[in-house]
């Protein structure tokens, strides 16, 4: 189970800057989640690293992953015998891993043998982990989704096709204005 | 808003293409230079389109025309789509169905050309709308910025951010149209964690393949469309989270009183062309 555990660590790590990111924003809830299917695991562990590619987490996550103290990782909830899949359901704590930027913590839950839930948590205190924290999602401004009604040109919007153009905001503009 | 100048409406590439020219030039000059814009989008999508067998791009897709052998035209795109795969780390991809397809690129770059050409006809005060993919220059009056409305995703008929500015290529892509997916590369899957990518910049072509590459990466992308330079970028989540960049030019959803002529006269970018009688 553990090597099970550790080998989705990576895979973690590379998604784990971007939850990290959501929870150094004070605007958003610690509960961000990312959710991933490990059905493949191969193929999971590429897609994290396509996903951190050019980012120093990805040279963390290739670097850090030493064997794991035998009582490092936490081991909480239940422990049905593994599904399929490989992995025992349950919620598995990770070690502290050091990369570049500091430790980071990484949380997995797994249900019918594929991880539902990822978590991270690193130090804030960290300087060096704070400034990646505002990098992360970084020159972003949050806000919450509005629905206007404005006095405006034209509309910018993905592909519309022709049967959308019918009831769209464009259509009605080019009606009010050819 | 009492805009004068012309208005028209085509549909060509499969896609409407609204021409919005705002300058003080007479009627007959407006719409030779609206036919113009209107007659190379009809020839771009003659050459570029994957529909017709004997486009200039099928016949380079299935090898019967060398590279040497295209148009400057053409040439120019194989070697843009070849750059955006690069920049994209392979989020945008021409070859993305098996065979070259760069009409992800193409309508943005043909809408470029066509208002690079207004411009340099001395018309700089318009805009061009393919399918929700916009260049804009100059005002509906001198002094003020075109209102542009970044459509809600799940609202058609509603607008989530009114962006203003007189130079600006706009582009958004997301997974809210029906049938429309942006897939991504690396699982072979439509990508959903980004419902609504907006990207501004200068180049429509470019800012058009950002804004699809970005959903296309799904989560990860918040973080590449961050670290663009020189573009701003406004995206909103699955679920419904917006995020803007700092520099995202929004404007309030009503539009200013209009300011008193003398001052209006001074706000900056209003070039000296605006009181010149036009060309035609």
């Amino acid at each position: 189970m553990r090597r099970a555990a550790f080998a989705v660590l990576g895979t973690a790590i590379g998604t784990a800057l971007l939850i990290g990111a959501k929870l150094g924003t004070p605007t958003s809830g610690p509960g961000t989640q990312v959710a991933l299917d490990t059905s493949d695991d191969g193929a999971a562990a590429g897609e994290a690293g396509g996903a951190a590619r050019g980012e120093p987490g990805r040279e963390g996550a290739t670097a850090s992953p030493k064997p794991a103290p035998s009582s490092a990782p936490a081991t909480k909830a239940s422990a049905k015998p593994p599904a399929s899949g490989g992995l025992r359901d349950g919620t598995f704590a990770g070690a502290t891993a050091n990369y570049a930027y500091g430790g980071i913590k990484v949380t997995i839950t797994v249900s019918g043998g594929k991880i539902s839930d990822v978590s991270a948590t690193y130090p804030t205190d960290n300087p060096t982990s704070a400034s990646v924290n505002e990098r992360a999602i970084p020159k972003l401004r949050q806000e919450t989704l509005t629905a206007q009604s404005a006095k405006i040109s034209t509309v910018s919007g993905a592909s519309l096709t022709s049967e959308a153009y019918q009831t769209s905001l464009q259509s009605a503009l080019d009606k009010a204005k050819a | 808003m009492g805009t004068t100048g012309l208005r028209r409406v085509e549909q060509i590439m499969g896609t409407p293409v609204s021409v919005q020219l705002a300058d003080p030039l007479p009627p007959r000059r407006l719409a030779a230079l609206a036919e113009e814009v209107f007659s190379w989008l009809r020839d771009v999508d003659r050459r570029f389109s994957t529909y017709r067998p004997d486009s200039e791009v099928n016949r380079f897709d299935r090898g019967e025309l060398s590279i040497e052998d295209c148009s400057a035209d053409l040439r120019y795109v194989i070697e843009a789509c070849a750059d955006l795969w690069r920049e994209t780390n392979g989020y945008f991809d021409a070859y993305a169905t098996g065979r070259f397809d760069p009409s992800g690129f193409v309508k943005g770059w043909s809408v470029q050309v066509a208002s690079d050409r207004l411009l340099a006809a001395g018309c700089g005060a318009h805009w061009i709308n393919a399918g929700g993919d916009i260049r804009a220059r100059g005002g509906p009056r001198p002094g003020e910025p075109w209102r542009i409305g970044v459509r809600h995703p799940w609202q058609p008929d509603k607008v989530c951010w009114v962006v203003g500015g007189t130079d600006l290529a706009i582009a958004t892509s997301g997974t809210y149209e029906r049938g429309f997916h942006v897939i991504d590369p690396y699982r072979g899957e439509p990508a959903t964690a980004l419902a609504s990518v907006t990207v501004i910049g200068r180049d429509l072509g470019r800012a058009d393949a950002y804004a699809t590459a970005g959903v296309a990466m799904g989560t990860a992308g918040l973080r590449w469309l961050a670290d663009l330079d020189d573009h701003e970028v406004g995206i909103i989540t699955e679920d419904e989270l917006c995020y803007r960049s700092e520099g995202f030019p929004v404007l309030p959803a009503e539009p200013a009183a209009p300011a008193p002529r003398s001052v209006r006269a001074e706000l900056a970018g209003w070039p000296a062309w605006a009181d010149r009688p036009g060309p035609g």
